[in-house]
């Protein structure tokens, strides 16, 4: 038997109504059954491009959103048994924009203890000193204290993001696209800082990127999710260097690569379907190059491939279902 | 041809006059690209306004050229320059939504681009021929969508029609595919590289995505605090920098070779890009380059040729 997994999701989905004008209601299906585990002092990259539902499951996590079905677990106990309080103290958030998520008329000292007031319980002096030895953690200098987030250059406020997510000391930290705002030269320095903070506190990431090379460099485990459903999930190893699914194949020859020529060739075409109107059978067989008649008509389950899961009918093993299909 | 030549643009601020691109040069053939990367505040965006007339009315070329085929387009006047604009000269921005008109359809606002121009005929087929070319799926519904009903990549490909539709001899593309998705960047790239080719026409294809450039460029300028600090051919300079930034900057990312050990520390550079209205003396980049010296400190470095490629440099590295 393997340890119980720190965090763990089975079967999320989270489905958002949609008003229109004179047609009535619409479903989006922002998460359509998402299962992973992630063990502690672990990374976990989830990737995908827009719509496929990574801020939904980030916000579903932070519980900014209910999810409508499935469940969530964190070191065993499940979400709805944990005090909304207390999960944040475990689970934190450091947001794209450094730039929106910092509110302009406090000073970085106040930014960075903030969730200590609100949390509760703890002196104004040593407040201020967590507050302070938070900032020396993160790389901010004494004299920034006093300064507001508009005297801060782009990767000094994400420094602070960093630092306010991580002043209750929470076990798991969701990074939402933490660098790809960021000046390159600057990038490099906080995802540095990002793994130094890992090791010194054991922290356990859930990290949300469309960089693949960003997330080959730091993800234990990765999960790729299109239109709200899980493509690919599996180690690093798996799935960014022998990936199986259709999609993870494009996903990864559509990244600019400097030993990489692009030769004029399109690696993948059309767009994401509307998610109002999903298709029926693999959300993803509208632009896949290996589309088959089943696939417009069945849902590939998740299946075990090569040692990572994989839902897609090329490897779905019953064959008598695809037989069942007459050909387009 | 275009030809960039000892131009400086600076902008008058409260604080003060504060120079954003200083003694840049370029050339640009028709059929080539040209890559310009650079971070935040280092001259990139205001380089393509500047060629394009389009400079804010508190921005002013303190000096330089451009030329385009031996007329220089800073003394052109305002109607020469909207004739050369479309018609000698495109360009596309980051945000394809912002950049359209949202109160007309796609189809009113590629006729409008035309008859600026003096088409006069078959404007709708010529629309509809257009949208077709940068690979809109029914383009004769299309021509009467309204740009919300768009998607990002959709809205990015009536921007790019709208650009060719007087077929421009120079096309400048600022940050293309930056407010896009990754399969969607692929393909609008491809297209960009089709039209190029197809059309013979020159590109400026301005990101800080270095990925990007590597796989699109003929040339690579290297832009930091608006000084062209690095231009010659992209093998050169992608795999052989000759400038201490160049070469911080390619070593810091995670997809490098040398970055290839999981978890590894990425090489950093240390300090932020310059507050332009304080600029260091000497190297812009002195603060923050790890073999600068007295002279770096005190004397700005002047262009000199290493090889195939330009660099602005005291101390340029021998390729590695």
């Amino acid at each position: 038997m393997s340890e119980t997994p720190f965090l763990e999701v089975k079967n999320l989905s989270k489905t958002y109504e949609v008003r229109r004008l004179f047609r009535g209601k619409a479903f989006v299906r922002a998460l359509d059954g998402v299962s992973f585990q992630l063990q502690k002092g672990k990374t976990l990259a989830i990737v995908g491009e827009s719509g496929c539902g990574k801020s939904t499951l980030a916000k579903c996590l932070m519980r900014i959103e209910k999810p409508t079905g499935g469940e969530i677990r964190l070191g065993g106990r499940r979400l709805e048994d944990i005090p909304v309080r207390e999960w944040w103290r475990n689970v934190q958030m450091i947001f794209q924009d450094p730039y929106s998520s910092l509110n302009p008329r406090k000073k970085v000292i106040d930014l960075i203890a903030e969730p200590l007031v609100i949390a509760g319980g703890f002196s104004k002096n040593e407040i201020r000193v967590r507050a302070k030895a938070m900032m020396a953690k993160v790389g901010l200098r004494p004299e920034f204290e006093e300064r507001y987030p508009h005297m801060l250059s782009g990767g000094q406020r994400q420094r602070v993001g960093i630092a306010r997510a991580l002043i209750l000391k929470p076990q798991l930290l969701i990074c939402d696209e933490p660098v790809s705002a960021l000046d390159i030269s600057i990038q490099a320095q906080v995802l540095n800082l990002l793994m130094d903070l890992q090791d010194e506190f054991g922290l356990t990431y859930l990290f949300i990127s469309h960089d693949l090379s960003l997330v080959r460099h730091i993800a234990d485990d990765v999960l790729v999710m299109y239109l709200g459903q899980v493509m690919e999930l599996g180690s690093r190893e798996k799935v960014l260097f022998d990936p199986q699914h259709p999609y993870t194949k494009a996903l990864l020859a559509s990244h600019p690569d400097f030993d990489k020529a692009l030769n004029g060739q399109l690696t993948l075409e059309g767009e994401l379907p509307s998610p109002l109107n999903p298709p029926v059978g693999c959300p993803f067989q509208s632009r896949c190059p290996r589309v088959m008649a089943v696939c417009r008509e069945r849902r590939p389950p998740l299946f075990e491939v090569k040692s990572r899961e994989c839902a897609c009918h090329l490897y779905t093993p019953d064959p008598s279902d695809s037989a069942r299909v007459s050909p387009v | 041809m275009l030809t960039v030549e000892n131009l400086s643009v600076s902008f008058e601020t409260r604080r003060g006059r504060m120079s954003v691109v200083e003694d840049l040069s370029f050339t640009l053939e028709r059929g080539r690209t040209l890559g310009i990367v650079g971070e935040s505040g280092s001259g990139k965006s205001v380089t393509s306004l500047a060629i394009m007339g389009l400079l804010p009315p508190n921005a002013r070329v303190t000096s330089g050229h451009v030329w385009l085929d031996g007329q220089d387009l800073l003394c052109a006047s305002e109607s020469e320059l909207q004739r050369i604009r479309g018609e000698s000269l495109a360009m596309i921005f980051q945000d394809p939504m912002t950049s359209l008109n949202p109160s007309f359809t796609v189809g009113f606002q590629l006729e409008e681009a035309m008859t600026a121009h003096g088409v006069k005929d078959d404007l709708r087929a010529r629309a509809v021929e257009l949208l077709k070319w940068v690979g809109i799926p029914d383009p004769e519904i299309r021509l009467s969508s309204y740009p919300h009903q768009l998607s990002g990549g959709m809205a990015q490909r009536v921007m790019i029609a709208m650009a060719i539709a007087c077929s421009p001899d120079f096309l400048i593309a600022d940050e293309p595919t930056t407010a896009l998705d990754v399969t969607i960047q692929a393909q609008i790239l491809a297209l960009l590289k089709k039209i190029q080719k197809e059309r013979g026409m020159g590109l400026i294809l301005i990101t800080h995505d270095i990925g990007v450039v590597a796989q699109m460029a003929d040339e690579i300028l290297v832009m930091y605090a608006g000084h062209a600090l690095e231009k010659g051919p992209k093998d050169e300079v992608i795999y052989r920098p000759r400038h201490p930034y160049t070469r911080a900057l390619l070593a810091s990312l995670p997809g490098r070779q040398e970055n290839a050990a999981f978890r590894s520390r990425l090489p950093t550079i240390a300090g932020v890009v310059p507050d332009l209205l304080k600029r260091p003396t000497g190297c812009q980049l002195h603060p923050r380059c790890e073999f600068a010296d007295e002279e770096c400190r005190t004397k700005p470095p002047e262009k000199q040729k290493v090889g195939e490629v330009d660099v602005k440099c005291h101390r340029p590295l021998e390729p590695q």
